[in-house]
């Protein structure tokens, strides 16, 4: 699934980039340089031979794990990514962890206490949450915790307190649709008839939920979890230009404006890639919550 | 024994204070400055010449330099010399200058980069064509022979962009690996690089025995900052020093509020126009190029598209008499805001109702730009229509090929001297993508951007320019909006000469005491 999926991807964003107009040659030297220069650096990149034949080289050097080296700093793609992929890591672990850490129980309190003034108060700060303008929240807590408590920097990426106010507004949005996604969930398992064999049995109100319900509830959240994760690989245009921290999405978009064609396929790949991946862990993770899911796989084998 | 113990124990606590009390002191404060991009490499003569250069500009020098009036003045070359008939540059190297690998810069290092720079994708549209032949007279004394005159010659060798004198042996010894890490950049420069990461910052030493005098601050980074808000915010917070990019005139104010950040404007070098294509279509027909000259208001360009932060234009390089050569015209422009006067030559040229297309980038403050041509475009009798469009289409599709009707763009000079500046927006040789973006053509243009820039008598030059000028105006290729002001901010905790900053160096700035 993974070759044929990448195929389709290095086609469209291959596609994409070389059939739009713009000539990446005097994107690069400038609209002054001289034209037998152009030139040379069209045939340098080989950006003067016609799509199908550029196409068909780029996915046979693929194949053998050759990516190319972005046109315009000719380095090598993946180095490239490399180097700004960490940052884009961190940032992204960061606020998937500190989200699902405020979204899911404040979701389980909001389902279990349906209708009471958690209930309310949570669902009511979820819909706050994800109508904020990431760019916005971002830009009103610099102000605040950098420019007026001097607590926090403002920009950058270089220890551990300069995430803090990135990962913070990146995590809000996802805290929200997990807050929503957890409630409704655990509303729904805690109505089975399982959970109410579980009390009648007599056990505590604490094992019922977080024992017999949340571990049944979880699955959808964990493949939300999983899916905003992978989303925010891709980097966060907005968020990482309001903090100024070099993440894989500068990186893309930079590419794409200067045209970039191997940077920009590169990326498409690597982000594809790492999704793909990523999908799969929870795919594995589904068998260690949901105990069904693992007997169907053992009863397979 | 224990009496002992408490002893020596506070002997090594003091020792422990001491050590790291001189360690503090021994490490020099570290001024932080903000830039959209650092470079990609430091191999002057492959590497792309925008923001980039500023990271090169600190390690790099020219043979010639800028002064605080604007003057070109030695740097690498103690003197230098232009004959009678401005074709022959004498340049005159400086004895004693190291490079930072201990050698010591002589003339074939100068001869080895201006052959780079005649090579170069990025720079050899200025040198090939007017170069002949690098002599050296001795290991000190270079000589340039030109193919033609050219008075604003020098004016590209003082310029960071597009000059910088390499090591010939580093550069040959290192060959592809030059310039790709701090071991390998080698310059005369007043810094020298120490540390690099690619894509974030890079930090800078100071060079102790720079000829022109040890550097002020002994220990700079250049850090990547691509926002003007975020850079605007870390300058007050004090997280960076210094932005060497344009402040926008949206946040003047902003600046101006805060006690602890400077502003410090000059005129830039960038002419926002809207060119029309000469060539074809609807405005081939002056009359119709008249009719948007008298419909178009200048100033209020101004104000949108540069919060009034700069000054209107009545022709390419009019730049509050900044540029070198300008005859600097008062009210050259004849063609003050007359709606009547407009609609009523559309409708002479037959072309009322008629539509029309105005194209330009999709990037602030273009779009703004547009509305306001596309509402004077209408109510001066045409149905006027804006197409916003990404940059690469835009160079490729309007400046290269010249498929548009009316655009608008910004013509950014690379040194300050007019000829450049006319020559390379008015001649026919410069049509399309060089810079001649009205696809304008005319043979008495021609003949006088070639005579002034043959004219070595400033006064004569000055006279053929006013002459440009005067026909500039009369054949209406453009219609000139504005030179926005350049500005750098920088903290109070730095000082500068107002002057300098906008050729980006950390040369030029000291800590306040």
């Amino acid at each position: 699934m993974l070759v044929p999926m990448l195929l389709a991807i290095i086609f469209i964003v291959y596609g994409i980039m070389s059939l739009t107009p713009g000539d990446p040659a005097q994107l690069i030297l400038g609209t002054r340089a001289s034209p037998e220069a152009i030139a040379g650096l069209r045939h340098e990149m080989g950006f003067d031979k016609p799509f199908v034949v550029r196409y068909g080289e780029y996915v046979a050097k693929a194949a053998r794990g050759d990516f190319g080296n972005s046109w315009r700093t000719g380095r090598p793609v993946f180095q490239v990514i490399a180097g700004r992929f960490p940052t884009t890591i961190k940032l992204s672990l960061a606020a998937v962890v500190l989200a699902v850490l405020v979204g899911v129980p404040l979701g389980v309190l909001a389902a279990v206490k349906q209708y009471s003034i958690f209930d309310v108060i949570g669902t009511t700060i979820a819909m706050f949450m994800a109508s904020i303008p990431g760019f916005w929240f971002g830009l009103m807590a610099i102000l605040f915790f950098s420019l007026k408590l001097r607590l926090l920097p403002s920009n950058g990426a270089d220890s551990l307190k300069h995430y803090i106010l990135p990962a913070v507004t990146l995590a809000i949005p996802v805290a929200a649709s997990l807050l929503r996604l957890t409630r409704t969930t655990m509303l729904e398992t805690i109505r089975q008839d399982y959970i109410r064999t579980a009390r009648a049995k007599g056990q505590t109100e604490g094992k019922v939920i977080f024992r017999h319900a949340l571990k049944n509830a979880l699955l959808p959240v964990v493949t939300a979890t999983g899916m905003e994760f992978g989303g925010l690989l891709g980097g966060v245009v907005t968020i990482e230009t309001v903090f100024s921290i070099n993440g894989v999405g500068m990186l893309i978009i930079d590419a794409i404006r200067m045209k970039d064609i191997p940077q920009v396929t590169g990326c498409a790949i690597f982000l594809a890639a790492s999704f793909m991946i990523l999908m799969l862990f929870v795919d594995i993770l589904y068998a260690y919550i949901d105990p069904r899911i693992k007997a169907s796989y053992q009863k397979m084998n | 024994m224990r009496k002992m113990f408490f002893v020596c124990l506070a002997v090594v606590l003091a020792a422990g204070a001491v050590l790291r009390a001189s360690a503090a002191e021994a490490a020099p404060k570290e001024f932080v400055v903000g830039i959209p991009k650092i470079t990609d490499s430091f191999a002057f003569f492959t590497t792309t010449n925008g923001y980039e250069t500023f990271s090169m500009a600190q390690v790099y020098d020219t043979l010639v330099t800028k002064d605080e009036n604007g003057r070109t003045v030695p740097m690498l070359a103690e003197k230098f010399e232009m004959s009678d008939d401005a074709k022959t540059y004498t340049f005159y190297l400086r004895k004693g200058v190291k490079f930072s690998n201990g050698k010591e810069l002589k003339a074939n290092d100068v001869r080895y980069s201006i052959e780079q720079l005649m090579t170069s994708a990025f720079t050899s549209w200025i040198y090939e064509p007017l170069i002949d032949k690098i002599e050296l007279t001795d290991d000190y004394t270079v000589k340039l022979r030109l193919k033609k005159t050219s008075v604003s010659f020098i004016e590209y060798l003082s310029n960071a962009y597009y000059s910088a004198i390499l090591s010939e042996e580093a550069a040959k010894e290192f060959g592809d690996k030059y310039g790709t890490t701090p071991e390998t950049v080698v310059g005369t420069g007043p810094y020298v690089l120490k540390e690099w990461k690619f894509g974030e910052y890079c930090v800078y030493e100071a060079n102790e025995s720079y000829y022109l005098g040890a550097p002020s601050i002994k220990r700079a980074r250049l850090k990547v900052i691509s926002d003007v808000n975020a850079a605007i915010i870390a300058l007050q917070t004090g997280e960076i020093h210094a932005f060497f990019d344009d402040i926008p005139g949206l946040f003047y104010d902003q600046i101006a509020s805060a006690k602890n950040v400077k502003l410090a404007s000059f005129p830039s070098t960038i002419l926002f126009t809207s060119f029309m294509n000469c060539r074809g279509g609807i405005f081939a027909d002056r009359g119709m190029r008249e009719a948007v000259a008298y419909a178009t208001d200048r100033s209020m360009m101004l104000i949108v598209g540069a919060e009034g932060k700069g000054a209107v234009a009545d022709y390419p390089g009019n730049r509050q008499g900044y540029t070198e050569g300008d005859p600097v015209l008062k009210d050259a422009w004849t063609y003050q805001p007359d709606m009547g006067k407009a609609k009523k030559l559309v409708e002479e040229a037959g072309m009322a109702g008629k539509s029309v297309l105005i194209k330009t980038y999709a990037t602030d403050p273009y779009p703004k730009l547009a509305t306001i041509l596309q509402q004077s475009l209408t109510q001066a009798g045409l149905a006027a229509e804006v197409r916003q469009m990404e940059r690469s289409a835009f160079i490729d599709e309007v400046l290269g090929k010249g498929d548009f009707e009316i655009q608008i763009c910004r013509w950014a000079a690379a040194g300050k001297d007019i000829d450049e500046i006319l020559a390379g927006s008015l001649h026919t040789d410069s049509i399309g993508a060089p810079g001649n973006w009205s696809f304008y053509s005319s043979k008495e243009m021609d003949s006088l951007l070639d005579a002034a820039a043959a004219e070595t008598d400033p006064g004569k030059r000055r006279e053929i320019y006013t002459n440009v000028v005067k026909l500039y105006v009369k054949d209406i290729p453009a219609i000139p909006f504005y030179y926005p002001n350049g500005s750098r901010a920088y903290s109070d905790a730095v000082k500068a000469k107002d002057s300098m900053v906008e050729y980006n160096k950390f040369y030029d700035y000291a800590w306040v005491e």
